[in-house]
């Protein structure tokens, strides 16, 4: 067996490494933020009154969720810009290519955990609102939106997982993200198994932070008073003006 | 206001689901300050017309007055009665109080939460008011000292006392109760029966849909009886409970003492 522990240290701490580990997960974390909005609004006009929204969540739900993301990547990087004049300058990057892609594609998913989430809510919840005379809107945001939140946190999780994954398809548009890299670097060193082995270590360390991310944010949604507030996730979660709806009351 | 007017009025109320009318013509009048127990045996329509009266349902057909004013109700350019539209029904709805079996409570939110949310996002208090007023009224159902709790710390009649508040903060003109104690252990009955019993000495304007007859004989000023979607008796508790004249009121009642 060889296994070069300079060549492995060396690729770990390297500037390529990180940087494309970099991007890996701002792209993951960006993707799922941008997928939780749209997919939110999806979920609320699939079960919308109204049938023409609920026929075009649908539509767009079956749509995003049958289509490859590695096609939906293709063709947001190299066909839209020949539909679309505008993309064909330079601020229409990789890394924004598959942000777009990946946004569309993710949200048909968080859509379908949004509407489960919706879903499991107490009927009674809306009627209690609308009983002590909410708005449909502050219904929506101050009742449904945090109780759909915490049923959503652990697939939210999952899927989080997933798109640090997914991340590594957009190497097809030559986003420079760690699998590109590590792929680049192998067509250099050959030294197949210490970049591998680097690469897959940057994934288990990331993984494992939005796993611990994921904990924390969970425990902000546990709705009982014994539990300290004054949590660092707690402070963000305020700060980021998500309901904060921890033991304090300030 | 004139003690011949009622306060809230019903007239002709049917409700439909589909095909199938379970209100068939309901007349209902509520004098101010009184309180009015609906009986009634399971699908007898008692939930329904609470529900219309709350304005969390529209009624099929009928007309419902409040203080002389159309209630869940308007003129449309042609002079007909129509309902109003859900999205603007808010409006007349944070001026009615409304307290549900299984309580409704918010569980994502503390006590002092559950009770100000409604004052600071329609009726426009800010933050301090809201609190002072979610708290005095936390105070008044005997809660004072649970505003930080959450409902799932609490007791069924504790969170029954809690959406008690909840309602009142608004300074509702009419109270509805749907079965308050019936979701509840029987240890816990009493507690919010008591504060019902306050609440009615006060002075609100009560309907309350419930099973407990000791209530209705003791704090009622008036019964109204209903089987198969229609109203058949309506009297003061002492005569209904005494001298029930219809034989469907004396069926439900030999039933009950069984």
């Amino acid at each position: 067996m060889t296994l070069d522990l300079q060549i492995f240290i060396d690729a770990l701490f390297s500037r390529v490494f990180l940087e494309g580990a970099l991007i890996a997960v701002a792209l993951a974390v960006l993707s799922l933020a941008g997928a939780a909005v749209l997919g939110f609004v999806m979920a609320l006009l699939r079960d919308s009154r109204i049938a023409a929204l609920r026929t075009f969540a649908a539509g767009y739900i079956w749509f995003f969720r049958a289509i490859p993301t590695l096609l939906q990547l293709l063709f947001t990087w190299n066909a839209l810009p020949q539909l679309f004049p505008a993309l064909r300058e330079n601020w229409f990057s990789p890394f924004l290519a598959a942000l777009i892609a990946l946004i569309i594609n993710e949200s048909a998913y968080v859509a379908e955990i949004v509407r489960a989430g919706l879903l499991s809510i107490d009927d009674g919840q809306r009627e209690a609102g609308r009983a002590v005379g909410l708005k449909p809107g502050a219904i929506i945001r101050w009742i449904l939106l945090p109780q759909a939140i915490r049923v959503s946190l652990p697939p939210m999780g999952n899927e989080l997982i997933n798109m640090l994954k997914l991340t590594s398809l957009a190497s097809v548009i030559s986003l420079q993200e760690l699998l590109t890299v590590t792929a680049q670097q192998v067509s250099l060193t050959f030294a197949f198994v210490e970049l591998y082995l680097a690469a897959a270590v940057y994934y288990l360390v990331i993984v494992s932070i939005f796993t611990l991310i994921q904990r924390r944010l969970e425990r902000n949604y546990e709705w009982t008073s014994r539990k300290v507030s004054s949590t660092p996730m707690g402070a963000i979660t305020r700060a980021i003006r998500l309901p904060s709806l921890t033991g304090g009351n300030k | 206001m004139n003690v011949e007017q009622p306060f809230l009025s019903v007239r002709n109320a049917h409700k439909a689901y589909g095909d199938v009318e379970v209100l068939h013509g309901i007349d209902l009048d509520v004098a101010q300050g009184t309180t009015t127990v609906v009986l009634g045996p399971s699908g007898s329509g008692k939930s329904t017309i609470l529900r219309c009266m709350a304005l969390l349902e529209p009624l099929s057909e009928g007309t419902m007055r409040l203080a002389g004013e159309l209630h869940g109700m308007r003129e449309d350019s042609k002079g007909r009665i129509v309902p109003v539209e859900e999205n603007k029904l808010w409006e007349q709805r944070q001026h009615l109080g409304m307290v549900f079996q299984r309580f409704n409570l918010f569980p994502h939110m503390t006590v002092e939460h559950n009770v100000s949310l409604a004052l600071r996002r329609t009726a426009g208090l800010n933050k301090h008011e809201a609190r002072d007023r979610a708290i005095q009224q936390l105070t008044r159902v005997g809660l004072g000292a649970f505003v930080t709790r959450f409902p799932a710390e609490l007791s069924g009649g504790q969170q029954q006392r809690v959406a008690i508040a909840r309602a009142l903060a608004l300074k509702p003109k009419i109270m509805f109760f749907d079965e308050p104690t019936s979701a509840l252990d029987p240890e816990l009955v009493q507690e919010v029966l008591d504060v019902m019993e306050e609440l009615a000495h006060e002075g609100m304007t009560m309907v309350t849909v419930t099973h407990e007859m000791s209530f209705a004989k003791h704090v009622a000023d008036e019964v109204i009886f209903m089987d198969e979607g229609e109203v058949v008796e309506r009297r003061p508790p002492e005569e209904f409970f005494d001298d029930p004249q219809h034989g469907r009121t004396k069926k439900f009642l030999a039933h009950l003492a069984k």
